[in-house]
């Protein structure tokens, strides 16, 4: 899928797409032309030459002002946009219920809140019935309780094939979690762009970011393979929950037996390099799939959220800490973090300070002016990298090196 | 008790006055609509000019823009002539010519408002009204008009009122004919000049009571409208 939009003195941006990709991050810092790029893409920069893959098809626009019209209420609003509804075009109660905005029906556009605003636009929107819904920076007012909700249900949308999006938006977290393929915009100039796990990567080493985002991608464990895992598998989380434990964990999971699988509501298992993690409906995102695929999901961890464990031999057997997930890696660099808010705590050198020989690091860190170090950990059967956020003084506690094996255990929103 | 109150030839210069009014005011309706939105949205060199000429009658004395129309409407010039030939009357001097006369001078007062109201409409909103599938017509009537109503009525409310106050135009170009051109002012004009004082202060002072109560009326529906906005 090639995209390229072209403004005069504003904006030259050629977009290199996969195919399969159908909900699209677009980020970058402000004033990188992000807004003109949706608006020629959008067909209302009349100066614009643009070059889409949707040419026959019907591109709908959210902005961040969600521009409802004033004269009229929310039912009003929705009214006029179903007058060029498309004939596939989703019903006003879908769309309201979709964004959460049901409620909102009789208001006035006036009595509306900010991100109340922005939900009903994006209603409107839908409502029209759009093959590729644009939106800048719509969702921005919204707390990210019914942000993450209306993602999903607009993620939903695209792998149903109903709908592709493309979101503008300065939140890494949420395009890290739904984001097929991610672009980053400078300067008019389309400066990375790809997988959102790779683009993301390069976008936190070029921020410097503290704590950056790991995008993780699994199969979503069903109901039969779940009982064959449960029997049989000896992985870890598995045998954590039903294995060999000493006789009093035994006793304890006997006595909470019912208690457990009630509190499995709410959580799914998704499979990553063959080890089972849990995940909550709020916390994944699914992929776009052919027919027959299993259900592919992706989830995003926080640096800061990853835990390391040298204790690589009781990889399945943590019963004394609380979180669950927990992957087999492999030390793959260890770098400084800078504090943001702090001048005096800025890296020297990121190339001079990388550390990816195998000396003991504490020493090396002696020199390092930074509280906290990034580790990028390989995860064992993946290629898919993990990040940690950790204190130095954890670093020369645990004598931490690279090529090191460890378990990174993390929590999921 | 109106016939009492101001006599039968001031109450049909009143009829007359507002007759014109109405078809004026409408007819500008028509003409500033359609030409203040294509002004908001034209850029060219040629603009200021443009606004300048169609501006001119706010502060050309009323004769020199009468006595212009005047020569315009002779049966001698192109315009008149071809008047005559469509309807076989004159247009100087005629309810017709008074409503042509009429138009022109108080374009200004429905234009300007038009103007400046299409010129702050937020530009989203007919991009927003493009990528929902509207034409360009369809959202100047169903987005532009609903969301000018406070400049639709203030265009109206002031080319109304600014052509119940007409006197040196309508005089140049309309004469004094009861019943066909006499409009109030000169129903007053010509009171005064004949010492009738009495029927000349009914007259100025239902005139400035109107005129009160119209222009209060506009003020207040436009300071409504603000505080719906601000809302």
């Amino acid at each position: 899928m090639q995209i390229s939009a072209l403004l005069p003195n504003r904006i030259n941006a050629q977009i290199s797409l996969q195919p399969q990709s159908r909900f699209i991050g677009v980020t970058g810092p402000s004033g990188a032309g992000k807004s003109s790029l949706f608006r020629a893409l959008g067909g209302v920069e009349k100066s614009a030459k643009v070059q889409t893959p949707w040419t026959s098809q019907k591109v709908g626009i959210v902005f961040q002002q969600p521009m409802l019209f004033p004269h009229t209420d929310v039912r009003g609003n929705l009214a006029l946009a179903q007058r060029h509804a498309s004939p596939n075009a989703m019903s006003i109660d879908a769309c309201l219920r979709g964004c959460y905005c049901e409620h909102l029906i009789d208001k006035p556009v006036q009595a509306l809140s900010g991100g109340e605003a922005q939900r009903v636009a994006i209603a409107r929107a839908l409502v029209n019935g759009p093959d590729v819904l644009l939106l800048d920076e719509s969702l921005s007012a919204i707390d990210i309780f019914t942000r993450r909700k209306i993602y999903q249900f607009l993620n939903n949308l695209c792998v149903s094939g109903k709908l592709i999006c493309l979101v503008i938006s300065h939140d890494l977290d949420d395009l890290a979690l739904f984001s097929d393929e991610l672009v980053f915009i400078d300067q008019g100039r389309t400066e990375l762009c790809g997988k959102t796990r790779d683009v993301l990567t390069q976008v936190f080493a070029k921020e410097g970011f503290a704590t950056p985002s790991s995008v993780l991608e699994g199969f979503k464990v069903t109901a039969q393979s779940e009982a064959h895992d449960s029997n049989q598998s000896q992985n870890a989380v598995v045998s954590y929950k039903h294995g060999s434990q000493t006789q009093q964990d035994q006793n304890v999971l006997t006595l909470q037996g019912n208690e457990q699988c009630q509190s499995e509501k709410g959580i799914e298992r998704v499979e990553v390099a063959g080890h089972e993690i849990f995940v909550t409906a709020e916390s994944v995102s699914y992929l776009p799939q052919q027919s027959g695929e299993q259900v592919s999901v992706r989830f995003a961890v926080k640096a800061c959220d990853v835990s390391i464990d040298t204790n690589i031999t009781d990889f399945g057997n943590a019963s004394t800490i609380s979180i669950l997930n927990a992957l087999p890696c492999v030390i793959s660099s260890i770098e400084p973090v800078a504090n943001p808010l702090s001048p005096l705590n800025e890296p020297e050198n990121n190339a001079d300070t990388k550390l990816t020989d195998t000396k003991l690091t504490s020493i090396k860190l002696a020199t390092v002016n930074s509280a906290k170090v990034l580790l990028k950990l390989d995860v064992l059967n993946s290629n898919q990298p993990l990040y940690a956020s950790i204190s130095c003084i954890s670093l020369s506690r645990l004598k931490l090196d690279v090529g090191m094996q460890v378990i990174a255990r993390f929590k999921l929103p | 008790m109106l016939t009492e109150f101001f006599g039968v030839s001031t109450l049909e210069a009143i009829l007359l006055t507002f007759k014109l009014a109405f078809i004026t005011s409408g007819l500008l309706l028509l003409i500033a609509l359609p030409l203040a939105w294509f002004l908001a949205k034209w850029q060219s060199k040629a603009k200021p000019l443009v606004m300048s000429i169609l501006a001119l009658p706010l502060v050309l004395p009323p004769t020199v823009l009468g006595f212009y129309l005047l020569i315009a409407f002779s049966p001698q010039s192109a315009l008149g002539q071809g008047w005559q030939s469509l309807t076989g009357s004159n247009l100087a001097f005629s309810f017709e010519g008074l409503v042509l006369g009429s138009v022109i001078y108080s374009l200004p007062f429905a234009l300007q408002p038009l103007y400046s109201g299409f010129s702050q409409l937020d530009n989203r909103y007919l991009d927003v009204a493009k990528t929902l599938g509207f034409s360009a017509f369809e959202a100047f009537i169903k987005i532009v008009l609903p969301l000018s109503k406070a400049p639709i009525v203030v265009a109206l409310g002031l080319s109304f009122a600014h052509t119940i106050g007409e006197f040196g135009v309508v005089l140049m170009i309309g004469g004094n004919i009861p019943g066909e051109t006499q409009v109030l002012s000169i129903a007053l004009y010509e009171q005064v000049e004949a010492l009738e004082y009495n029927s000349a202060h009914n007259l100025a002072l239902a005139l400035l009571i109107f005129s009160f109560v119209m222009l209060a009326a506009l003020y207040r529906f436009n300071g409504v409208t603000r505080s719906d906005e601000v809302r």
